[in-house]
């Protein structure tokens, strides 16, 4: 087995665009446990542009922090480990790279490149052009036009979309040779590979016409029909891409890459491997639901059993949140402000994050505004992760969350905020889970450097994650419906492990939490008022579960599904006070 | 334990740049060609692309366009030059195809006769007074240049040069359109922050080389992305004064030819770079090492863009009314107030 190659020291490194992370893992009483760790910024400590000096200042604080010499005189790590200095094993996941700059190439503005734009949220992916076949009528123009962006825009890589499975395929054809002669115009020495999601009949076709000019890739029709769009094949082909054409030039790679006991994955892929464990090694049959907060950009991962999906919202994340200053969506942040702030502040804090990414707020209120940015961006992410997931997480209410079992965190933000209810009240309002689900939070960002140890060594990588990873905050109970406030929501009794039982009756609008220490257990069993359903189909139907505590316990959602805030400032203000006291 | 970023503030220092056309040209300097900062170092071409319908006006089909071809690809053409010619039905009569522009066959297909025009020249300046050290072929040099550079945070995407000119009221001061007259034409102007828009208009009518400031409002942002002159910030957003640090630096130096330049490869800051003679010995750039007496700058409110010398690094943590638990530094403010901000939240000055 593979898994059992790599028996000793292991040096797991999450490189990132703002924070650099290094963990260092090795058996303990039997089993692999974080021994320690070490953070530091990738860039800013020099002013040259050279993001090796972040990793290794990580792993020096690392070895300051185990009193252990990691690094050799060149800079790198030394392996394996001899005499207690150097490791056993090195894995990197990394989120360094630039996007990768995709033209998007369709039939039509409104169906094909619609789609593709959504396709490309898949993965590490920016659009840098688009040409619509059908956007411009006439021959010449229309042939001006994609030469002219393409060779303007100077993508990394084609996407050619467009024609739903037996449509017609002669548009394609001709698009294919009109692509063909816009890359014999190409001068630079890589010519931007082509992958072509379109309708399949046409691939042979397009491959042929275009292979002599460039490298095709062919995957699933990305538009099989127009009611169904189908990205997993599209993601696939993505991530290759990333990580031959951008991951491959990161600085200073060349003398590391010999060095890594497996190759270095891009942090979405690393994440979605360990959420994916996650579903599998629990046997979580309604699925689990990831969010990564980072620096740069934002992922969501969903896994059942036999499904997942990825969503990487790039140029968007806790360091780049310019999007809520340029598109004039500051008062989408400052509705979950408990004070009255003028717009002009929470820009300057979204600005100085771009500007200075690793500084942390001093006062209580700029804390909190950090928060209302990070459940916006929460909020933008999981709207275009939600239309990935509906082909196998489909929502039983329109608008809400599909009830799943579990869902963690990470990320800069998410892991350092000091009071863990706070932590929950950003999911809880970001995004709103619905019925009975676990929430957990990685604050060292440890889940994420897991998906590269899991393919080397399982058992040390699930050991990990079982043991160090997580913080349980609590089981959330929030059950799906809109009831007038005040109106009764749900009874519930909780027969706590040690014998002891509680009866609470919970109002619509609230917010409760009844503590249950981490490892201690309870069963639920709850009775949800007519105007609502617990996420099993049905108003008022009952269900008796077991649940686990947390640093929380049990926290009760009852503020309706979807989550509607007062209208009036001043009442939406009083509200989320309150939220913020209630849940600590 | 956290670790400050660095931020270069120096009077006397090697500056390394790249520069870099946006398309494939003719490098115009050697390795070693000592070269001014409005010098240009290398030239190319933005190309445009046009399509003739070729095979549409003289009603031939696709594959007997070459056949009709006078000119091949790869040739030069003429507007108003005859591309093709087809022979008509009654002897001694033709159809002509006329170029309606100048410029080079690049390609036939698709019954699509595709001339490359040129659309604009680019000129790439050397950008800063110094000596060429490297060729990019096909696209620049990097050039280094010996002098004071002062790192910024922010800069509109455009560089330039100019003489330095301190505002009257200095490092505090907004620049009012009232403040500008034609005598600013071509110089830097540094003052504490911009007032509204119509000073960034009236400097613009008046074509100003630059300006630097401390701080730029947020609302002005949109606008000073517009400008066609060099905007550079060096504390940040919102209303901070320019830190006393950078601010003595450039008055220094005032009435000296500066240039503002974009970050690059080499070095992702923007700067303002200040030529200065002489003979200088540095060493390599190297992670900064914060320790007691080291000149450091605030980065965050409550002290953002207020410099002091680290008086103590305190072995204890701070517990901050956010919440966190933070390691600090002792910092002796430069009016005297000694405070503790959490290392994070600073930037070590790099004099060197």
């Amino acid at each position: 087995m593979v898994e059992n190659l790599i028996m000793g020291s292991i040096l797991s490194i999450d490189w990132g665009s703002v924070e650099s992370k290094a963990f260092l893992l090795d058996k303990a009483d039997g089993s692999y446990r974080l021994l320690a760790k070490g953070r530091a910024p990738t860039w800013g400590l020099t002013s040259e542009e050279n993001p090796l000096v972040g990793f290794r200042e990580a792993i020096t604080r690392l070895e300051q922090a185990v009193g252990r010499k990691i690094l050799g005189e060149q800079g790198y790590p030394l392996l394996p480990e001899r005499e207690m200095e150097g490791v056993d094993a090195l894995t990197i996941s990394v989120s360094l790279a630039p996007p990768l700059r995709v033209m998007l190439v369709g039939l039509s503005e409104e169906l094909s490149l619609s789609v593709a734009r959504e396709a490309l949220h898949s993965y590490y992916a920016q659009e840098v052009g688009s040409f619509s076949f059908l956007g411009v009528p006439d021959k010449s123009r229309r042939l001006e036009h994609l030469i002219k962006t393409f060779l303007s825009c100077k993508p990394d890589v084609v996407l050619m979309v467009g024609g739903t499975e037996g449509g017609a395929m002669e548009p394609l054809i001709e698009m294919a040779n009109m692509l063909a002669l816009a890359y014999s115009l190409w001068t630079d020495t890589e010519r931007p590979p082509v992958v072509f999601a379109g309708n399949s009949a046409a691939r042979s076709q397009v491959a042929e016409i275009l292979g002599s000019r460039t490298e095709v890739r062919v995957t699933d029709n990305v538009l099989p029909s127009p009611e169904e769009e189908n990205w997993g094949s599209v993601f696939a082909e993505l991530e290759n891409l990333y990580q031959q054409l951008k991951m491959s030039k990161i600085y200073g790679l060349g003398p590391l890459r010999s060095l890594l006991s497996v190759p270095m994955i891009p942090s979405a892929s690393s994440f979605a491997i360990i959420t994916r464990y996650l579903a599998h090694m629990y046997g979580l049959e309604k699925g689990v639901v990831g969010v990564d907060l980072g620096g740069s950009n934002t992922t969501v991962v969903a896994a059942t059993k036999e499904h997942f999906s990825i969503t990487v919202r790039d140029e968007l994340g806790f360091n780049k949140a310019l999007y809520f200053v340029e598109e004039d969506h500051l008062e989408n942040i400052m509705r979950w402000l408990p004070f009255e702030v003028e717009s002009g502040k929470v820009a300057e804090i979204i600005m100085e994050r771009h500007l200075r990414p690793g500084t942390v707020p001093v006062s209580k209120e700029e804390l909190l505004i950090e928060e209302a940015i990070a459940r916006e961006i929460l909020r933008e992410a999981l709207l275009l992760a939600r239309k990935q997931w509906r082909a196998f997480l489909p929502s039983p209410h329109h608008g809400v969350m599909p009830p799943v079992d579990l869902i963690t965190a990470t990320g800069g933000i998410l892991g350092s905020i000091p009071q863990e209810g706070e932590i929950a009240l950003i999911l809880l309002d970001a995004l709103q889970p619905a019925g009975v689900v676990n929430l957990a939070v990685d604050k060292l960002g440890l889940s994420v450097a897991l998906g590269t140890l899991a393919p080397l060594n399982t058992a040390a990588a699930i050991q990990v994650l079982e043991m160090d990873t997580f913080t349980r905050l609590g089981v959330v109970v929030a059950p799906i419906g809109v009831a007038p406030e005040g109106e009764l929501a749900l009874r519930m009794k909780v027969s706590f492990d040690d014998g002891r039982s509680l009866e609470v009756d919970v109002k619509a609008g609230a917010l409760e939490v009844i503590p249950l220490p981490p490892k201690r257990k309870a069963v639920l069993e709850i009775k949800p008022s007519g105007y609502f359903d617990l996420g099993i189909g049905a108003k008022g139907k009952g269900a008796k579960v077991e649940v686990q505590g947390g640093s929380l316990g049990i926290i009760i959602d009852a503020r309706g599904r979807p989550l509607r805030l007062p209208p009036s400032p001043r009442d939406r203000m009083e509200k989320i006070q309150k939220w913020l006291w209630e849940i600590g | 334990m956290a670790f400050p970023g660095v931020i270069r503030i120096s009077p006397y220092t090697l500056l390394r740049k790249e520069r870099r056309l946006p398309v494939m040209g003719d490098v115009l300097v050697q390795p070693g060609t000592s070269v001014e900062a409005s010098q240009v170092i290398a030239k190319g071409f933005l190309s445009d692309w046009v399509c003739l319908d070729v095979i549409g006006e003289l009603n031939v089909s696709e594959d007997q366009l070459e056949l009709f071809l006078i000119k091949k690809p790869g040739e030069e053409i003429e507007k108003g030059e005859e591309l093709a010619v087809k022979k008509g039905v009654l002897p001694f009569t033709s159809y002509s195809y006329i170029s309606p522009v100048s410029g080079r066959i690049v390609a036939t297909g698709m019954g699509q006769v595709i001339i490359e025009t040129v659309s604009k020249e680019v000129e790439l300046k050397a950008g800063l007074k110094g000596t060429v050290k490297e060729i990019i072929p096909y696209y620049g040099a990097v050039v280094e240049g010996k002098g004071a550079v002062v790192e910024t945070v922010w800069a509109n995407g455009r560089e330039g040069q100019g003489i330095l000119r301190i505002l009257e009221e200095g490092k505090t001061s907004h620049l009012r359109a009232d403040d500008l007259d034609p005598g600013n034409r071509g110089f830097i102007l540094v003052c504490g922050g911009v007032e509204d828009e119509k000073a960034l208009e009236k400097a613009a009518d008046i074509r100003v080389a630059g300006i630097v400031v401390g701080s730029l409002k947020l609302g002005l942002r949109k606008k000073a992305l517009s400008m066609p002159y060099p905007i550079q910030v060096t504390e940040g957003f919102g209303d901070i004064p320019m830190s006393s640090i950078a601010f003595e630096l450039f008055r220094g130096y005032e009435g000296q030819e500066a240039s503002l330049l974009l970050g690059d490869s080499i070095a992702r800051r923007p700067c303002v770079f200040i030529p200065v003679a002489g003979e200088i010995i540095t060493a390599e750039a190297s992670p900064g090492v914060l320790k007691v007496g080291s000149k450091v700058r605030g980065s965050r409110d409550p002290y953002r863009g207020k410099c002091g010398v680290v008086q103590e690094l305190p072995r204890y943590e701070v517990h901050l009314e956010s919440g966190y638990t933070v390691s600090v530094a002792r910092v002796r403010l430069e009016d005297g107030e000694e405070v503790e901000i959490p290392l994070s939240n600073l930037e070590l000055i790099d004099e060197t």
